[in-house]
């Protein structure tokens, strides 16, 4: 309770550089916050593609209903697929007609239906990478009535691709701007034990814990991070609203998950713990090293 | 109570702050640390109160020891040695009783205990009146006084005086002394340095320890034991002239017989009776 008393009787003797810190790591989480926000949503567009990520088996025509449907059970215990889809000849053709409007001239002027018949296998979580469209084509080739396979070889891999991109670049500007923080955080900190250098001679003179001295800084920096969060939080929420208004063809952006809020907040807040400590340790951790 | 065995401090920049220093200090014994500036007198103070750790040789204080402390252990050591500095460091914003609470704050004291006993220490140290007076408002004894009134808070054996009474006028100064002597007579330790050559004149019982770049030249409890040692020879070797005898030297030294190791210069025994005169302030 003391150590809250101090954290907070520090940014009241000091509120222009409580409220600086604040700010600053505010800033830094913004960035973080809108940089979140922005590979939350590209993560979901490329979910939303992936999940389209499809292998398909085009079939001879004297495939024979009977193997076909007795493959089509087997390839629906495959572990990597979600669901096995057969697309009849008449349906192609049907599918072709709606979706090819510019060639449906030609569609309609046929004495045979040329398009072959397919099994379209949906591949499920954890599996749309290309390893594991590579093994559900090559064991789709397998069967003896499947004439050619396909799956988009090269945008599987172009997906992928640009998700590691994503990845990295999270992972390297998170880092950054994390180390940013914390970096504020501990300046803030040494000044405040700068400012009261003189009550921590006497306490450490008068034989005051270690722990005791040092729990209203670590308690400062775990508070400074927590505004600093929630101010980033905050803006960014505003920054988010503000750019659905200007930008209304953008009304599917999504909000950060309510999990990622809160990891988000509380990270800041165990960052400024950290950052407190480092600093601490730094700077007190040598009255006791005897 | 406290032990030094063959103690060395240096710094990496400024060499040895003190030199193989040996001597034990009894409970309850008064001590004056003399030497010129730069000696090491702090340093000393330092290594007494655990502020820093020796080089080499260990140092004793009651049953902490320099080479086995712990580091949670310093604080409860830290609460036996009451300190007192030059320059008071006292809160600015704080009353006097504010000052002295806030020691009993820190160091664990319950609250509901804590007005009577700073009650108490304002009594002891003759400043009941100026409880309620901050630092600006009190004369530079009377700060000592709360100084030394926030030292004796955690009820410690030890209390170190680092140049207590430099900064005071003489009359102050006798007053900061004389309550020295008195918790001294309580059985508390007292080490006091200090560049007062007439203090420590007008006080010949009090042991004197001489610094001088570091190393320890003069011990006025290891010169008496040692002047003691030579009358007894003397006197056996008289004895033994006019009537033979067996034994003539003293069983036991006096307190503060010299440690194994100990260096003493015998020009320092020879000055000692007025060291540092000119720096007398």
């Amino acid at each position: 309770m003391r150590s809250v008393r101090e954290a907070f009787a520090s940014f009241r003797r000091a509120p222009l550089l409580g409220g600086l810190s604040i700010a600053a790591i505010g800033l830094s989480l913004l960035i973080l916050g809108l940089f979140s926000l922005s590979a939350h949503n590209i993560s979901t567009a490329i979910g939303d593609v992936e999940r389209r990520v499809e292998v398909v088996g085009y079939l001879l025509e004297d495939a024979g209903e009977e193997r076909v449907a007795i493959a089509q059970r087997e390839m629906e215990a495959y572990p990597e697929v979600e669901g096995v889809r057969y697309v009849s000849k008449t349906e192609a053709l049907v599918n072709a007609r709606r979706d090819l409007v510019e060639f449906s001239d030609v569609y309609e002027g046929l004495d045979m239906n040329p398009l072959p018949a397919s099994m379209h296998l949906r591949l499920g979580d954890g599996f749309r990478d290309p390893e594991a469209v590579d093994a559900v084509a090559a064991r789709l080739s397998g069967y003896d009535f499947i004439e050619e396979v396909r799956f988009g070889e090269g945008w599987v891999e172009q997906l992928f691709a640009i998700r590691r991109m994503a990845g990295g670049a999270a992972a390297i500007l998170g880092g950054a701007f994390a180390l940013v923080a914390v970096l504020l955080i501990g300046t803030s900190v040494r000044m405040a034990i700068l400012a009261r250098s003189q009550e921590i001679e006497i306490m450490q003179t008068v034989g005051a814990t270690e722990g005791y001295i040092q729990r209203p800084f670590l308690v400062e920096g775990c508070v400074s991070g927590l505004l600093g969060g929630l101010l980033a939080l905050g803006v960014t929420r505003l920054g988010y609203v503000a750019f659905l208004t200007r930008f209304p063809g953008f009304e599917s952006m999504q909000w950060l998950p309510d999990t990622w809020v809160v990891a988000g907040v509380l990270g800041a807040a165990g960052l400024g713990a950290l950052a407190a400590s480092f600093a601490v340790r730094r700077e007190l951790g040598k009255a006791y090293a005897v | 109570m406290i032990r030094f065995r063959n103690v060395t401090k240096s710094y990496p920049r400024t060499g040895d702050a003190v030199r193989d220093v040996t001597f034990h200090i009894r409970k309850g014994e008064f001590a004056f640390l003399t030497g010129h500036s730069g000696a090491g007198k702090t340093t000393l103070l330092q290594l007494i109160h655990f502020q820093t750790r020796p080089s080499e040789g260990q140092v004793q204080v009651s049953r902490y020891n320099s080479n086995r402390v712990k580091r949670r252990q310093i604080p409860d050591l830290r609460r036996r040695i009451g300190y007192v500095f030059q320059d008071f460091k006292l809160l600015d914003r704080l009353t006097a009783a504010e000052n002295i609470a806030f020691a009993l704050e820190v160091t664990g004291t319950a609250r509901r205990e804590i007005d009577g006993r700073v009650q108490r220490l304002l009594s002891q140290v003759g400043l009941a009146a100026k409880a309620q007076s901050i630092p600006e408002e009190l004369s530079g004894g009377e700060r000592q006084r709360v100084v030394i009134a926030r030292a004796l808070a955690t009820d410690p054996l030890v209390l170190l005086a680092d140049e207590a009474t430099g900064n005071l006028d003489p009359r102050a100064a006798d007053g900061v002394f004389q309550l020295f002597r008195t918790l001294n007579r309580l059985g508390m330790s007292v080490v006091m340095a200090t560049h007062d050559a007439q203090l420590i004149r007008n006080n010949p019982e009090i042991r004197v320890l001489e610094l001088e770049h570091g190393r320890l030249v003069y011990d006025s409890a290891a010169a008496s034991a040692a002047a003691a040692v030579d009358a007894a020879k003397a006197a056996a070797v008289s004895e033994t002239a006019q009537e033979p005898s067996p034994t003539a030297v003293p069983d036991a030294a006096p307190t503060g017989a010299p440690e194994p190791g100990q260096t003493i210069a015998p020009s320092a025994v020879a000055e000692s009776a007025v060291p540092e005169a000119e720096e007398t302030p």
